[in-house]
């Protein structure tokens, strides 16, 4: 509607209002969009909630200031005449607005009086009129809104704050599983069943009596998704280590991301026993308790079962010979990211260095060190003690030359 | 078609009767101010006040300001419509034959003063109701037309109630405005004392004639009304309905039955009048305010919990137009 040229001084000041208003109900619900997103992103951990909440302020601004000017706040030439008349003109403008078009003489008075009764008015005395609820609503929602929502998404954005959810997480009570890591006793006696291509064995050095030991052994709280120490089953001079009851043939394990109790026990042989070397598959086929299921069907794995997770969580469960050992997360020593045949071939190495280059050893000292690679290297490791693996084991590779 | 000098015309007949009619009633601008535009909208009047506060005589010098035919008519118990209307007699014609004639009763007069009104029986009261809504009399079956401009001017007292038949609603209603007559204040008192302590009588010269009256009230018609004022107007008689759609919580908790359409009539008619009065050629809200206790003071009916809690109705209108005014125009 174009605006009546009477009304240009008063129509100014009512647009400014309008303009005004309309921004001050966009800030609004700018601000309450922003808190509503920057809440979500924080709540489900949205890295980038920062910069969408930003986005919601700018859209929810623009769609509400914008609708809002232009269908409701935009003034009409009969909104200013009835603002105008409010300042006491006695509703001349809005009948002025009314009579426009007759030309009859009452009419013409009317038209007269009220242009000169508006003539006569300061335009000033026209307010910019916004309500004290709608400033104190915008403050509000300024300070709750804008400025909360961009601090909680700032503070998130930088790692200050947690997520909501990790909050939530945080707050709930924390689980602990046992795991126990003990000796097998009574499967020192009969005949050893081994495969030695997949079978790793492992040949005591320790003067013990019985037949091996785990240094861990016994009972350890382990907090739910956390990692169990690394423990490693060590047989006693004359034994040699098969297995885990779990199936687990790595005399070394370390359980990670513990979903539940576990209770695994070294099965240690005499060594001199009647030993009957089969391939792999008949191995398998012989496990009683099938060692193929990698305790992934519960059953000598956790005991509260978790099924094929506790099989990917991984533990030493890993039978695949064709799995290579560094790509197993289980193989790896407790940093997670070194495999331990690694670490131990380095130590291998540089002790077979040394001793070799080193006079200043004593023969004795070099016989113990001799012994002790001989006896643990060849059978802890698949591939940095692969010669001695087997048959080997029994005399080691040895470290002298 | 109004022109300029019916403008003028207005504006100078309106100062001269106020400055006559100032001649002989000492203040009450208010009331005089409120007669004398029902007068020109053609409305009748309830003046109400104790005695001696120049009622009567406010409307003797109205007759003598407008130089119309006066009647006063006093209400009594014993007052019978035929004596307000008039009645057949028989008389005899030259010939000697005896036909029945009409008598024209006093209302036959264009400005009645109905004096104590509440005083005569609701049968004599109800005598009055063709004359003041349709201008017509109708006796024995005939009906008679009466001379234009016809006004009721009716006064009461507000106490001495007893032996008083309170006015029938639909003669209330009939009523364009219920002014309350004040006592003068100290000042008018003193002025009234010095002037009739001169003289009794009454000064007030013509101002204008009938007809003038009458093309004064065309001329106020003419004054335009704007949508918004008009609707606003409508509103304001709306809200003191207790179940309409427009009902306030004041009419909902203290009125029984709301004013009439007449007062929608009555209000715009007055507001046209009084605008052109002030010298505006519109009507303004301030216009109908002001009219609303006048307009509608006398056509609501209270009930009983207004009675006990002694609201009057012009405290209820107060509400009413307070509530009006926050919802419907400062929203």
């Amino acid at each position: 509607m174009k605006t009546n040229p009477l009304f240009k001084k008063y129509h100014k000041r009512i647009v400014k209002e309008g303009v005004l208003k309309s921004l001050f109900y966009g800030l609004i619900a700018g601000s309450c969009a922003l808190l509503v997103t920057a809440l979500f992103s924080w709540f489900f951990g949205f890295r980038a909630g920062l910069w969408l909440a930003l986005g919601m302020f700018g859209v929810a601004f623009l769609a509400t200031s914008l609708p809002l000017y232009f269908f409701k706040f935009k003034p009409t030439t009969k909104q200013i005449a009835v603002r105008v008349d409010a300042l006491g003109l006695e509703e001349r403008l809005i009948t002025m607005l009314e009579l426009e078009g007759d030309d009859s003489y009452i009419a013409t008075r009317q038209r007269e009086d009220a242009v000169h009764a508006m003539k006569s008015m300061d335009s000033m005395l026209l307010k910019i009129v916004v309500s004290v609820a709608l400033i104190v609503f915008l403050t509000v929602s300024l300070v709750v809104g804008f400025a909360g929502g961009t601090a909680v998404s700032s503070l998130y954005y930088a790692d200050v704050i947690p997520s909501g959810m990790e909050l939530i997480e945080g707050s709930k009570p924390v689980r602990t599983f046992v795991c126990t890591y003990k000796v097998a006793s009574g499967v020192n006696t009969g005949t050893i069943v081994y495969c030695t291509d997949e079978w790793t064995t492992s040949v005591g050095s320790i003067d013990d009596p019985t037949e091996g030991l785990v240094p861990v052994e016994g009972d350890i709280e382990v907090k739910e998704g956390e990692d169990a120490p690394a423990v490693y089953a060590v047989p006693a001079t004359g034994y040699a280590f098969v297995c885990w009851s779990d199936g687990v043939r790595d005399p070394y394990r370390q359980d990670v991301n513990v979903k539940g109790n576990l209770e695994v026990s070294a099965t240690f042989v005499l060594l001199g026993f009647d030993v009957e070397d089969i391939g792999p598959d008949e191995y398998l086929e012989r496990q009683p308790g099938d060692p193929t299921d990698d305790g992934g069907e519960d059953g000598e794995g956790y005991e509260d079962g978790e099924g094929g997770e506790d099989g990917e969580d991984g533990n030493n469960n890993n039978d695949d010979p064709a799995n290579s050992r560094h790509d197993v997360t289980n193989q790896q020593i407790v940093d997670g990211q070194h495999y331990y045949g690694d670490s131990f071939s380095d130590s291998y190495g540089d002790a077979q260095d040394r001793l070799g280059s080193d006079s200043n050893i004593p023969d004795s000292v070099k016989d113990v060190v001799s012994d002790y690679y001989g006896n643990i290297g060849t059978g802890g490791s698949g591939e940095g003690s692969g010669d001695g693996t087997g048959e080997g084991s029994g005399g080691g590779s040895g470290l002298l030359p | 078609m109004v022109t300029e000098k019916d403008i003028s015309q207005f504006s100078e007949q309106c100062t001269n009767i106020f400055k006559q009619i100032a001649r002989d009633v000492i203040g009450q601008e208010k009331v005089v101010q409120g007669t004398v535009i029902a007068m020109i909208a053609g409305g009748n009047v309830l003046l109400e006040g104790v005695p001696g506060v120049g009622k009567t005589r406010l409307v003797r010098s109205l007759g003598r300001v407008f130089d119309l035919p006066f009647s006063r008519i006093q209400f009594t118990p014993d007052l019978m419509p035929a004596d307000v209307t008039g009645t057949n007699i028989i008389v005899k014609d030259d010939q000697g034959n005896s036909q029945f004639s009409f008598q024209p009763g006093p209302i036959f007069s264009n400005i009645i003063l109905a004096d104590e009104i509440n005083r005569a029986t609701p049968k004599t009261q109800s005598a009055l109701l063709e004359a003041m809504q349709e201008h017509t009399v109708t006796v024995m079956g005939v009906s008679r037309k009466l001379n234009e401009p016809f006004f009721v001017l009716a006064t009461q007292n507000p106490i001495e109630q007893d032996g008083t038949y309170p006015l029938p609603e639909a003669q209330m209603d009939r009523f364009m405005f219920k002014l309350l007559v004040p006592d003068p204040s100290l000042e008018e008192l003193l002025q009234i004392v010095s002037l009739t302590q001169k003289t009794m009588e009454e000064v007030a010269e013509k101002a204008c004639t009938g007809e003038e009256l009458l093309q004064m009230r065309k001329t106020a018609n003419q004054i335009p009304v704007a949508e918004d004022v008009l609707k606003y107007a409508m509103i304001l008689v709306a809200a003191t309905h207790p179940e309409g759609e427009c009902a306030t919580e004041a009419a909902k908790k203290y009125i029984r039955v709301g004013a009439s359409p007449r007062a929608g009539q009555a209000i715009i008619s007055a507001a046209k009048v009084l605008a052109l009065i002030k010298g505006r050629f519109n009507v303004a809200y301030y216009d109908l305010l002001e009219l609303a206790f006048p307009v509608l003071r006398h056509r609501i009916k209270l009930n009983f919990e207004a009675v006990a809690e002694r609201v009057s109705a012009d405290d209820v209108i107060n509400m009413v137009i307070e509530e009006v005014e926050k919802k419907y125009r400062k929203s």
